[in-house]
């Protein structure tokens, strides 16, 4: 079937933008909603961004913030601080939960109330879902365009509403017992605040339900770029969305290399980029696909918004947007800092993070080689914990739930890609059996306490997103505990979701003192030895611990932050650094990685001028060493690709290799083809 | 029944458990906890040898 133009429908009310990050979701929203609200002058627009790490503020060069705030004329933005809207949820809405759970078991309402909404990780982010539906429900905004959080993060995002309404039944559920009383000792049950509460909840669930997958309001525009794991993950992303019945009509391929000058750098660049734009056109042949140039210069402010959103609504194509112009610039040389600190200290955790699309996968899998080519008694262990895997690609091996050799590798390197949501449904089903087994003991003693059975049942089942970073931390404790790799290497998610995990020892430890503090209040009527999940809560709590300290131990962590020379990864970087400080973890190496080497070429040296303006930000910004890595001219994968990029970071000499973004210019002879 | 209640090994097991969460809680301290886990200990070993006495 011939998919609709892009966004030519008229009925348009809510349109998602995704993708991996750094693939430009942000700028093709925030172009869009300026586009939109310049042709439907009369419509009222609201631009909101749920990635943890916003940047909505940034694309607009203006602050926006956790408030609706406009940005110009028509148009409204929003960043969404999810954990503010979970405080003012409680405010709100405390009372009733706290109503609804007294009703609904055995235990007071002060224990169930923090199991219940309070201290689980991870529903914050089904407070986000909650307020985008009350926005769209209101009408106050005619149309309501959502920039996503990286891929893994959507895909979690997408099964909120799902788990929302699960939620609600568990709720439901604790009323039943109320109601069931109130009917056999009144003889009859009016509905009350509870009752409408959870049934206003359920209306704007079903609403943000309906409303993903009304194909006449909704579309999903998935944004990629012309590299194997952002087409990899989009094309993930778009088989989702079409089984979760979410439009999709249109694809953006973005930084599409369209520069057809002589510059050896471009032409080689455009000529790897070739087979990937292919390989977009392939896949997603049944769909509009849009494809976008790349820029010589970061699109920022409303002016490059308004022009990028011309080239995308393909008003003007042939619109010359390479405002360069004086290409001789000095440029000061690089002094290459060096990680090879990291292969004489005996470490146990060595931590890659940054944005998302800033080459962490890359940097982890090339620092994994040599550091287990360079201790070869260790057993080294690289694992990933972004939802969406890409060590297999950086390998160019599949690789899995189970630590694996790498092939052609040293004998001592292994990889793993942490599937969390299974271990978190193991756990689940573990726990399961132990209420289970519990209540059946409360039973036979002749209590009635059906209805709690079936609600602490059901409140298992509940899963918030993030539960899943602590199972990926519960397996790394277990593997540091009981296997003999000697190192890991964390490939993380991205800053947002890394940011989490980081701070999911903390939630953790409060989470189980909340438990433990329920238990040993209802001692007297549950033996504690006999339930098997205590011994496990009481383990992970121990566990817990100790994984704190050795992540703040700088004998055993070391953190190294990625960035590459843009105001969105000087940004990141800068959130992320006060972060690692705030949680005391050791951080003494930072990559700038994707520098466009000097050249004649006007492209080339615009756009690293404007690189050279954040280079000297980010080093100003870090008082730690430094490690300049060039923009590749191919994509990096396999064996030799990551030795080569090894060499770079682990060795100041390599200097002499990279006369390319050190100093030295290429020649008028290298430069051209003829 | 005060003997059970004392050194019977259920009983102490559920202690230490108690225990452990207290420690976890922090509502005692690590040197609260070695001391109460050392009197516990004591008490099984002491509910152990009993109980091989009255076989």
């Amino acid at each position: 079937m011939q998919k609709l133009k892009f966004l030519d429908n008229p009925d348009l009310r809510f349109i998602l933008f995704g993708g991996k990050g750094g693939s430009g979701k942000t700028t093709s929203a925030a172009a869009t909603a300026l586009h939109l609200s310049r042709i439907k002058p009369e419509k009222k627009i609201m631009i909101i961004s749920i990635d943890p790490a916003h940047s909505l503020g940034d694309s607009f060069d203006l602050i926006i913030g956790n408030k609706i705030t406009r940005i110009a004329g028509n148009i409204w933005g929003y960043e969404i601080d999810a954990e503010e809207l979970l405080s003012e949820y409680k405010a709100e809405h405390g009372a009733i939960i706290k109503k609804m759970a007294e009703r609904g078991t055995y235990f007071d309402k002060e224990d169930i109330e923090n199991f219940f909404v309070m201290s689980m990780p991870g529903l914050d982010e089904v407070m986000a879902i909650i307020k985008i539906a009350n926005i769209l429900n209101s009408r106050e905004y005619d149309v309501i365009i959502l920039d996503t959080a990286p891929t893994g993060h959507t895909t979690v995002f997408l099964s909120l509403p799902e788990k929302m309404l699960k939620w609600i039944e568990v709720a439901d559920m604790m009323m039943e017992k109320h109601r069931y009383m109130t009917k056999r000792f009144v003889g009859k049950y009016v509905k009350d605040e509870c009752d409408e509460f959870l049934e206003s909840q359920k209306k704007d669930i079903s609403k943000v339900k309906k409303l993903l997958t009304d194909s006449k309001t909704t579309e999903f525009v998935p944004v990629t770029i012309p590299e194997p794991m952002s087409i990899y993950e989009i094309e993930r992303l778009v088989q989702l969305l079409e089984n979760a019945r979410v439009p999709v009509n249109s694809v953006i391929a973005n930084r599409i290399i369209i520069e057809d000058n002589k510059c050896h750098f471009c032409l080689a660049r455009k000529e790897e980029q070739e087979k990937y734009v292919k390989e977009i056109e392939e896949k997603f042949v049944s769909y509009n696909l849009l494809k976008m140039p790349l820029f010589p210069k970061e699109i920022r402010g409303v002016e490059d918004l308004t022009l990028y959103g011309e080239i995308l609504f393909g008003e003007d194509e042939h619109k010359p947007y390479l405002a360069y112009t004086n290409p001789l610039v000095k440029i000061s040389p690089l002094l290459q800092g060096g990680m090879e600190d990291l292969l004489e200290k005996n470490l146990k955790l060595i931590i890659f993070g940054g944005k998302g699309g800033v080459g962490k996968t890359s940097i982890a899998s090339a620092a994994a080689l040599q550091l287990a080519q360079h201790n070869k008694e260790k057993k080294v262990l690289i694992f990933s914990t972004d939802p969406v895997h890409a060590l297999s690609d950086s390998f160019d091996q599949h690789i899995g739930n189970e630590p694996r050799q790498v092939q052609d590798g040293p004998d001592n390197l292994y990889a793993l890609e942490l599937d969390a949501s299974q271990m978190l449904d193991n756990l689940k089903e573990e726990y399961r059996g132990d209420i289970v087994e519990a209540f059946d003991k409360f039973a036979s003693s002749g209590m009635d306490i059906k209805f709690d059975k079936e609600v602490m049942e059901e409140l298992i089942t509940l899963t918030p997103p993030g539960l899943e970073e602590l199972m990926a931390l519960k397996k790394i404790i277990e593997l540091m505990k009981i296997s003999d790799y000697g190192l890991f290497v964390m490939d993380s998610a991205a800053s947002g979701h890394l940011l989490r995990f980081l701070d999911t020892p903390d939630i953790v430890r409060e989470w189980l003192k909340t438990a433990f503090r329920l238990l040993l209040k209802y001692k007297g009527v549950i033996n504690l030895s006999k339930i098997h999940s205590v011994e496990s809560l009481l383990d992970l709590s121990r566990d817990v611990r100790k994984i704190q300290e050795t992540l703040s131990n700088p004998e055993t962590t070391e953190f190294v932050m990625i960035t590459i020379p843009e105001e969105m990864g000087v940004r990141e970087m800068e959130d992320l650094s006060s972060a690692l400080r705030n949680l005391k973890i050791p951080y003494s190496h930072t990559v700038i990685n994707m520098i466009i080497p000097l050249s004649l070429c006007n492209f080339c040296t615009a756009k690293r001028r404007e690189q050279q303006k954040y280079i000297q930000s980010i080093e100003s910004k870090v008082n730690n060493s430094v490690i300049y890595i060039p923009l590749f001219l191919h994509g990096i994968r396999g064996k030799e690709n990551l030795n080569e990029l090894a060499e770079i970071m682990f060795s100041k000499r390599s200097k002499s290799k990279l006369p390319s973004i050190v100093g030295k210019r290429y020649s008028k002879k290298e430069l051209s083809k003829e | 029944m005060a003997e059970n209640e004392l050194y019977g090994e259920d009983k102490i097991k559920e202690e230490l458990v108690k225990l452990q969460m207290m420690l976890e809680t922090e509502e005692i301290t690590q040197v609260q906890y070695n001391e109460a886990e050392g009197i516990l200990m004591k008490r099984l070993e002491e509910g152990a040898k009993r109980k091989k006495g009255e076989d």
